[in-house]
């Protein structure tokens, strides 16, 4: 293999697919990164065998070849090289990787190519969905964080990904608090489909937008080899689906409502923040009082925590409050990682009962709902 | 073609089950150390996910992947530092939710699974009774009694044998390159054991530990009360080495016995095969049971932590005394 590259591109690449590098496993070669060359164009990947993530640098080929490099020391050595042209060239024999830039010429043992696990690609045939790579990030965005982080339930660290007519929807749950966000897909989908995506898999998919938000962001799955493909630009990755059916979730989705809160986004999200210094020591425990216009001249929210250590803090809110008066707790961190992700000017909070979950929605917005467990104080 | 040396019917058994696409989901292979539980146990991971007609081919690969032990799919999971433990069953099960990455069954082999801690194996068993649709589990182990019956009861049991002589010289005539004379020694050496053939015919080392082993035996009936003690001494200076002695010794007590009672052809040690006819002649039969029963007393008594210099000198001392005068 002979390749020649800028510094600048490779080190972008190599910061992209490092994310997928196994820390620790039973294959020596997973630590590694592979770097091909193939119709003129140089791809690096890597993979852990949950997640692959592939990224073609711009270079130019004089021969074709592969190598596979520890990730850390290439990812690490190359970001700290000048940003000039590298010259990449494998040494067969010896099976090292050679590099040439600037003043420095370098030489990485590695690993033979062939102990790289084979990559799966998509087959050209599977239904592939493109949406734009804004509305990928905030979809993964406000649907991961419910996602489930300890391994006890493996389907519930993932999110449910489900096609149906012209709506893609995305689910997940940890037991505590529910996301789902719904959006338009460009043409109708045949039949329905269901697939549970690991979250980790969907945050790199929203930071791969992040990196390419030029073009749309296309998807597609393959039921038999239960794996999912998104393609962002320069950027490829594959996950593999957790097995398991999702729970049904459209129980926990309280319908109707006693009382409900309209409020401005970002002061709700200030108060949430404050009183979350004085709940931190007692179980994150906000309590909010939901005030109807009936008691002053409009509604009030009152946000408040209190600790025995700490002390006491009350926040007051304007809000449009309809329905009963009412009392209800909720973990200040999972409410403030809510409302963190609703972009809308005004959130709505619906409750039925101190004992009964909450709904909080972006007001106008039904594309986006989220649930949260209440804590009964 | 199965790489496997031995166990005809188990592979037959295993190639109708994968014919008819009917294979269980965990096995469970149980037999003596070394006699090729593993190998099995990789050649039908390597016919599961083979890619081509015949399988397994050896040489797709996929097969050569697993014969290399780089894929993704098929993971032997040893125990660390002498036990299984629950962290790598917990690992197992993370992994196991996932669908194949490269092959098309994900199949985890579990070598000497009597290692495993009872908390590990006890976290295995929710996986063991119903592990996700592509995974195959498979747990060899040398003694089942130590194993859980609730393990037991959740695979489909393969009792192994050991090798024939036959068998494992036909082994090691495909494997290695050696002399006649070495392969046919180690074939009766192995007891059957045919990984352990393998790997002696492979290392120096193994041989020669013996033949020290045996030049110390066949001294040790000569040798007065002094000389036995001495004998004793020297062979308690390497306690990880006792256990693999006193077989040794058993071997050789059990060729003098055999070359006594008039079937020299069946002897292990063969390379000293004049040594042990011309001794042989020299005890009585009884005297030669006893010892037998002595080195077994003492492999025994050392598994329950008997002091071994004590039980050494005893079994030096139990050692019958060739009678003179057929051979001045």
């Amino acid at each position: 293999m002979r390749v020649a590259c800028l510094q600048e591109n490779l080190a972008k690449g190599l910061a992209m697919v490092s994310r997928a590098v196994a820390t620790r496993s039973a294959l020596p070669v997973l630590a590694n990164i592979l770097l091909r060359t193939a119709g003129g164009e140089l791809t690096l990947s890597a993979t852990d065998l949950e997640l692959a993530i592939g990224y073609r640098v711009g270079a130019k080929v004089d021969e074709d070849g592969a190598i596979t490099v520890p990730a850390r020391l290439l990812a690490g050595f190359v970001t700290s090289l000048p940003p000039e042209r590298i010259d990449l060239a494998v040494d067969v024999r010896t099976k090292s990787l050679n590099l040439r830039c600037a003043q420095y010429e370098t030489s990485i043992k590695g690993i033979d190519a062939v102990e790289f696990p084979l990559l799966p690609a998509a087959a050209p045939d599977d239904p592939v969905i493109a949406l734009a790579p804004e509305l990928w990030r905030e979809m993964i965005e406000q649907v991961t964080l419910a996602a489930a982080t300890d391994e006890s339930r493996p389907v519930l660290t993932g999110a449910l990904l489900r096609l149906e007519g012209h709506t893609l929807i995305l689910a997940a749950s940890d037991g505590f608090r529910l996301s789902v966000r719904s959006a338009e897909l460009p043409r109708e989908m045949g039949n329905v489909q269901e697939v549970v995506v690991p979250a980790r898999a969907l945050q790199e998919v929203g930071r791969a937008c992040q990196e390419e938000p030029n073009e749309p962001v296309a998807m597609s799955i393959s039921a038999q080899r239960s794996q999912i493909f998104f393609r962002a630009g320069k950027i490829s990755l594959v996950s593999q689906l957790l097995e398991g059916s999702f729970p049904d979730y459209s129980r926990l989705i309280p319908t109707g409502y006693v009382t409900r809160a309209t409020l401005d986004t970002a002061q709700f999200r200030d108060a949430v923040r404050l009183a979350l210094f004085f709940a931190r020591d007692s179980a994150n425990i906000v309590r909010l009082r939901l005030i109807p216009a009936g008691a002053g001249p409009r509604g009030q929210v009152q946000v408040a925590a209190s600790s025995a250590e700490a002390g006491s803090h009350v926040g007051q809110l304007a809000a449009a409050v309809e329905g009963d008066e009412m009392s209800i707790a909720f973990n200040a961190r999972y409410l403030l990682e809510a409302l963190n992700v609703i972009h809308a000017e005004q959130v709505t909070l619906e409750a039925t009962a101190p004992t009964r979950p909450g709904l909080l929605r972006p007001a106008g917005d039904p594309t986006f709902l989220h649930v949260i467990h209440v804590i009964v104080v | 073609m199965w790489q496997v040396a031995g166990h005809e019917w188990a592979v037959k058994l295993l190639q109708q089950s994968l014919a008819a696409n009917h294979c269980a989901h965990a096995y469970l292979f149980i037999g003596p150390p070394q006699i090729g539980k593993t190998t099995l146990a990789l050649e039908l991971a390597k016919a599961l996910n083979c890619t081509d007609a015949e399988r397994p081919c050896g040489r797709c690969l996929s097969c050569t992947k697993i014969a290399h032990g780089v894929h993704p799919d098929v993971r032997i999971i040893e125990a660390q530092e002498g036990a299984l433990k629950i962290a790598q069953v917990r690992e197992l099960q993370r992994e196991a939710i996932l669908a194949p990455f490269e092959g098309k069954r994900r199949v985890y082999i579990l070598p000497d699974f009597q290692q495993a801690t009872p908390d590990a194996a006890n976290c295995l068993l929710k996986t063991l009774e119903e592990p996700p649709p592509s995974v195959m589990l498979i747990l060899t182990a040398t003694d089942p009694g130590a194993l859980l019956p609730t393990i037991i009861s959740r695979c489909q049991v393969l009792a192994l044998h050991s090798l024939s002589t036959q068998e494992t010289r036909q082994a090691l005539q495909a494997t290695c390159q050696a002399d006649a004379a070495r392969i046919e020694l180690l074939a009766r050496l192995s007891e059957g054991r045919v990984g352990w053939a393998i790997g002696a015919c492979r290392d120096e080392q193994v041989l020669k530990a013996r033949e020290r082993w045996i030049d110390l035996l066949a001294r040790l009936p000569e040798e007065r009360l002094m000389g036995r003690m001495r004998v004793a001494e020297e062979l308690g200076q390497k306690p990880d080495q006792v256990p693999g002695a006193l077989d040794l010794w058993l071997l050789w007590w059990r060729d003098i016995l055999l070359s006594q009672v008039g079937c020299p052809e069946l002897i292990t040690n063969i390379d000293r095969a004049d040594h042990i006819a011309e001794s042989a002649p020299r005890y009585q039969t009884g005297e030669i049971q006893r010892f037998i029963q002595s080195i077994q007393r003492t492999k025994t008594e050392l598994d329950g932590n008997a002091n071994l210099r004590l039980a050494l000198e005893v079994l030096c001392m139990d050692c019958p005394a060739p009678r003179l005068g057929l051979n001045p």
